[in-house]
Parts: C-alpha cells; structure tokens; sequence
C-alpha cells in the first residue's frame, strides 16, 4: 500500500498511446486514495471539510436547541448523547464540551480544510501556471495528517470522560 | 444503541433525499438539455439577486424591531455613555454603507448578466475614481479609530486621582469575592500560598500586614453612587472575565498577576428599576415566570432586577452561574452597610 510502488509501472503502455501523452497507469488507491495530483487533493479536502461541517453544524443545533429552552428536555438529546443528557436535559458539561468541539472543528478542520486546504491545493499551481504542488508528496502527507487528526478530533466525542471542555480557545490553565 | 439506529435512520433519509432528487432529475427529459446558461437563466438568477436584497433588507428591519428590546438599558456609568456613542456611531455608518453597497452590488449583478450579443468593456484604470474610494473610507475609518482610541485610553486609564474607593474582585471556580480597603481605603497585602480555609482566609491574606486587619470581605459587591471605584482584580485558579454589562465594564482576572479597572457608578440600583427598558424586560421575565409557576415549574419565583458581576470568560463546568449581586446605594447607605460588615481582623481571630 505504499504510495511509491506505482511509479515503475507506467514504462510499458506507451505504443498504445495515440496521442503521445506520458500516462501513468493509476490504480484506484493512487487516484482517489493516495493521489499526488493537487486537484485530487484539493477536492479531498473539500469532501472531508464538509463532513466536518455536517459534524459541526450538527453539534451548533444541538447546543443552541438547549440554549432556546433552558433546562427544557428533548428526546433527541437523550437519543444522541445518552448519559451525558439524562431525561434529555443537557448536562452542563457537555453543554460546554459541544461549544468547545464545535468551535474546534469549525475553526480548524472546517475553515482550514476549505480555505487552506482546498483552495491552495486546487488554485495555487494554477494560478502561478505550474504543473502541480513542488512537492506533491507533502501536499498527500499533509491531507492524510488533516484526516488522522480530523478522526481523533471526532472520536474524542466518544471517551468515557467526555470530549475537551475548556472553550475552543483552550486558554491554559483551564484546559491543562 | 439507541444513538445508533438514530444516526442509521438519519443517513438512510439523507441518502433517500438524494436518491429521490436523482429520479426526479431523471423525470425531467427535455428535447434540450444543456448545461450552458441561457439568457431566461441568467435573467431569473438576477431576479433571484432582487429577491435575496429584499430578504436581507427585510430580517434587517425585522431585527431592529423585534430584537432592539433585548439590548443592554442605557449605560449606568460615567464612562458608559461615551463607550455605548461611539458604539451607535459605529452601528450608524456601518448600516449606511451597507444598505447602499448591498443594493449596488445586487443591482449591478441583474444590469450587467450575461446576455447573447453583450460584451464585456475592457476598463483599465481610473485614477480619480480610485482616489475618491480610497479617500472616503481612509477618513472615516481613521476618525473612527482615533475616536476609539481617545476613548479607550480615557476608559483604561487607572489612577488614583479623586480619591477612589478600592475595591478588590476575586476569582475563583465558581464564584466571586469582593474586599474593600476598610476605613483607610487600603488593601492589605495577599498571596494565593497564604489562603488558609480554616483560620477564614479564603482571600489569602497576609496576617502581619496592618492593612489587612480591616478589611471587609463580602460576596455582595456594594458600590456608592457618584465615587469612582477603582477594581484590582485576582484569580485563585483559572482565566476569568469580571463582566459588568450594565457598567460597560469588563477585565480578565489572571492567575498570578492584578489587572486594573476604573468606573463611576452613576444609576443606583432603585433607579436602573425604574428605567422603562428595565420595567418592560422585568415585566416580559415575570409573565414568562408566572406562565411556569402555572405549570408547576421551577424557576418561577417573581424577578426583580439587580446589577450583576458575571464571568465572562469559560472557567469550566459552572461557568454559567458564576455571578455575584452588585448594588448601587447612596454614599450614606454604602458607609453605613460598609460598618455592619465584620472586618478580617474579627473573623481571624474568632477562628483562631
């Protein structure tokens, strides 16, 4: 699964290439999955930012349902978020761990993911007229780290001690 | 479980929804179908711009006249009613430029679309134009700034002019104490290693210093009509924010350091009651109230309206009610209540 292993493969194929083009011979994993094309990765980006969006605005309806009807219970937060909203009623700890993980996701991996992320990848090499990224290898490990830390920050949702919730400022020495 | 056959059904009417405008995409076969933008196209997006510049127009009033009624009453300190001018000032020009530019914007978005037959016009520069949009916003913003500036000096300038009252805020997770200099106006010095709760010292104060011997500590912040009040605040744990809306004051209390504040109380609490704004928000609390009381609910006791210190700043679980009372009496009223009040030396030596 290595992201190298195509690169001598694409040698033979060429006689068959009408127009002369150099084409790789992709494999699904080296064009959707591992891709070094900066488009590719842009719309990665764009597809992971959005379900962090979905993620976040999710969580915003959430908290802010509880802030509309103070102390006021709803089925859907017992269905959600169990014990944390016992008879449906919000505890204030996760009241405040929701702003915290909204804010985050909001902030870092849906804002990042669209303006840094997709926007640089997709426009920058084609704006400055060239091929693609200088170093389309940094621009993978760079989308892949996104998506590791993207995973951690939603699975933070479901430790036993509840998700950070200190402000997605996490000013110390609250959040230490 | 149940979060999870609730997460599954969600996913399953997502991609239902999506599956049905896919067949509904489908049922659509035209003899045309083409993804180029037709002039009848272009012409509806620009209607469409219209309809969009009414909506904003429309929940804008709608705001302004639903919504105005949950702003902060007018300012109950003697810095606030410059603070709140500047700030409606600001407001004013904001409105104005944008009522203007949204129109524009939509306006020329519907002039100039595309149309068969219609080219655009090659327009390099213009210097004069450039000049007069350059120009307008350098000077407006530039005295907006300045006049912020000018006032943010005024308002975070602490001194000891006029003798102030000093009063000391403390912080901790999940409330606020308040310490007055007693009758020589000083504070006793304190360090957070000196707190000792079971001699009475939450405050940490230092025995050895005379200063300290008359001070009150109280959790009901008292504050005279007319005197400036100097505030130092403390933090025991975390960051905090001492916010008190009405007095258009706020300053971070940090660990470890004093921070500074400064205001003129103005409005005493048996006045702010009687502010319209006040009256008509009490009465808007105590029908919802009554309504909860019919329902056996709690929370449902009558409100009547007080000053508030609040934490603005989250310092975790119960942030939210971290707040402390503030009344604003007469100066006779203050000193009298200052005199009731045990002073340091009397608690720590009756927990010896």
């Amino acid at each position: 699964m290595s992201v190298t292993a195509h690169a001598p493969a694409h040698a033979e194929d060429h006689a068959h290439d009408d127009h002369g083009h150099h084409h790789h011979k992709e494999t699904f994993i080296t064009k959707y999955i591992f891709s070094q094309d900066h488009k590719m990765i842009a719309k990665q980006y764009l597809i992971t930012g959005l379900i962090m969006g979905f993620i976040g605005i999710a969580m915003s309806l959430l908290f802010r349902m509880q802030l509309a009807w103070p102390g006021e219970s709803f089925p859907v937060f017992e269905a959600l978020l169990g014990k944390w909203a016992p008879d449906g009623v919000m505890d204030a700890d996760i009241y405040l761990a929701l702003v915290t993980i909204h804010g985050t996701i909001m902030v870092f991996f849906v804002l990042t993911a669209g303006l840094s992320g997709t926007f640089s990848s997709l426009l920058i090499p084609l704006q400055i007229g060239a091929r693609d990224m200088a170093s389309g290898f940094l621009d993978v490990v760079s989308y892949w780290l996104f998506f590791v830390s993207s995973v951690i920050m939603v699975i933070s949702l479901f430790v036993e001690a509840g998700p950070a919730a200190a402000g997605w400022t996490i000013y110390p020495p609250l959040s230490a | 479980m149940t979060a999870l056959l609730t997460l599954t059904v969600l996913v399953l009417v997502a991609i239902a929804i999506w599956q049905m405008t896919k067949i509904f995409q489908l049922s659509q076969l035209k003899t045309e179908t083409t993804e180029v933008a037709t002039d009848a196209d272009n012409k509806n997006n620009g209607y469409l711009l219209f309809g969009f510049l009414i909506f904003i127009y429309g929940i804008t009033i709608f705001s302004f006249a639903k919504y105005t009624k949950v702003l902060l009453p007018e300012a109950s300190s003697d810095h606030g009613a410059e603070y709140d001018q500047l700030m409606w000032v600001s407001f004013a020009i904001i409105f104005f430029v944008q009522t203007i530019t949204q129109a524009l914007l939509h306006y020329f978005g519907y002039k100039y679309r595309g149309e068969k037959g219609k080219k655009a016009l090659f327009f390099a520069d213009n210097d004069r134009l450039e000049f007069i949009w350059t120009i307008i916003p350098v000077i407006v913003l530039a005295g907006l700034i300045l006049w912020g500036l000018y006032t943010w000096t005024n308002i975070m300038d602490v001194n000891d002019e006029g003798d102030p009252l000093i009063v000391e805020l403390y912080a901790q997770q999940f409330n606020w104490t308040a310490r007055y200099g007693g009758t020589d106006n000083v504070l006793g010095d304190a360090s957070v290693r000196l707190i000792d709760i079971n001699r009475a010292n939450v405050l940490g104060l230092d025995e050895a210093d005379p200063n300290a011997t008359d001070d009150v500590i109280v959790k009901e912040l008292h504050l005279p009509v007319g005197r400036k009040v100097n505030f130092k605040m403390r933090s025991q744990d975390v960051l905090h924010s001492a916010y008190m809306p009405h007095f258009r004051a706020q300053m971070n209390c940090v660990p470890g350091m004093v921070t500074q504040f400064s205001f003129t109380p103005t409005v005493t609490t048996e006045e702010i009651r009687l502010n319209p704004d006040v009256v008509d928000k009490v009465q808007r609390t105590n029908a919802i109230r009554a309504q909860r009381a019919a329902e056996g609910k709690p929370d449902s006791e009558p409100w009547v309206f007080d000053y508030v210190l609040l934490c603005n700043k989250i310092c975790g679980t119960s942030h939210y009610n971290m707040q402390m009372k503030i009344i604003v009496e007469t100066e006779e009223e203050f000193n009298k209540w200052l005199e009731e009040q045990a002073t340091f030396g009397d608690t720590v030596t009756s927990n010896p």
